[in-house]
């Protein structure tokens, strides 16, 4: 897996305290390189850290994920619904919307996705989500009981429980055959890691002009 | 020094996701547990309406602060910058998120 730098050169005027009112002299330079990391291509994967969402946003897309202005902005879905008891949230998945492979994007994905996630909130959803159902186009998510911070869970960076891969080509490939060639719903088109690693290495640039213009997020 | 340990964490969320994996009984990154603690915890799920909840989740953070559970000795600045190519970075676009996003709204400066 090659590395991309993350190109940060900051230049930082070394004034110590005595010299405040002198102007700045000499400059120092730092990078920081990240490892792109191939499970960060895996929504099941999330750790409890942002970072991995560097590549989620990229490649794959979310029900509903965190967008200028929106918190919970609805993404794969349209809408979503709560039942007055709060033990019901229902989904509807957007139509139209296809994976890298031309494969729809089914509400089968979104419980498949749902189910493998092995995150850090993994437990968490375990304890509290008694079942997940899909029905056409909606998927029925019902608690064991109200847990009003379900949609921060499921709807936001907090976890990568909301992002979906398709089903039908992760159980053809496997996890490890998924890391090394991912296929989501993201903007980028990630046919291979090794095309997502060439995204990340030239740098925002070169990512704006491979991306594909069919692929501009339809929800704002 | 014993039963020190440093750790550190970018998670997004709520005060109720953080406290989940940090303070709760079972959370991810919990080791060891305090029964004034573990009790609030527990009463959340019943505090159905945002008041309640901010309540509970506002003594849960003072006695975690009160019992010096944690230690911040370094707080992540999460410093970025860009090339002057770059005319829309997509960093600060969505609130609270560190990095670069979301990368359609990307724009470079006419050529």
């Amino acid at each position: 897996m090659s590395t991309f730098l993350a190109s940060l050169v900051v230049l930082i005027s070394v004034v110590s305290a005595s010299e405040a009112l002198a102007s700045p002299e000499g400059r120092m330079s730092f990078a920081l390189q990240v490892s792109l990391a191939p499970v960060w291509f895996d929504p099941a994967d999330t750790t409890s850290t942002s970072i991995p969402f560097i590549v989620l946003y990229a490649v794959h897309d979310a029900l509903v994920k965190a967008m200028p202005g929106q918190p919970m902005a609805p993404s794969l879905a349209e809408s979503w619904t709560v039942s007055r008891d709060g033990l019901v949230y229902e989904f509807v998945l957007r139509k139209g919307v296809q994976f890298h492979n031309g494969e729809p994007v089914t509400a089968d994905d979104v419980k498949f996705s749902f189910d493998r996630y092995r995150g850090t909130a993994a437990p968490a959803f375990r304890a509290r989500v008694a079942a997940v159902e899909v029905d056409g186009q909606r998927i029925r998510f019902r608690l064991k009981q109200p847990w009003p911070d379900f949609m921060t869970y499921y709807g936001t960076p907090a976890t990568g429980a909301g992002w979906i891969v398709p089903k039908k080509y992760l159980e053809k490939v496997g996890d490890e055959g998924f890391k090394r060639a991912p296929i989501g719903a993201g903007n980028q088109d990630g046919p291979s890691a090794d095309r997502a690693s060439r995204l990340f290495q030239g740098g925002p640039g070169k990512a704006l002009e491979e991306r594909d213009p069919d692929r501009q997020r339809r929800a704002r | 020094m014993k039963n020190v340990t440093l750790i550190g964490s970018g998670a997004l969320g709520n005060a109720a996701t953080r406290l989940e994996a940090w303070v709760a009984p079972g959370g991810t990154y919990v080791y060891g547990s305090y029964p004034d603690i573990d009790e609030l915890w527990r009463e959340l799920p019943a505090a159905a309406d945002q008041k309640s909840r901010g309540a509970l989740l506002e003594r849960i953070q003072r006695l975690v602060h009160d019992k010096a559970i944690f230690a911040p000795i370094w707080e992540f600045p999460s410093i970025c910058a860009h090339g002057p190519r770059v005319a829309e970075s997509g960093l600060g676009l969505i609130a609270n998120y560190p990095f670069s996003a979301p990368y359609e709204e990307l724009r470079l400066k006419g050529k």
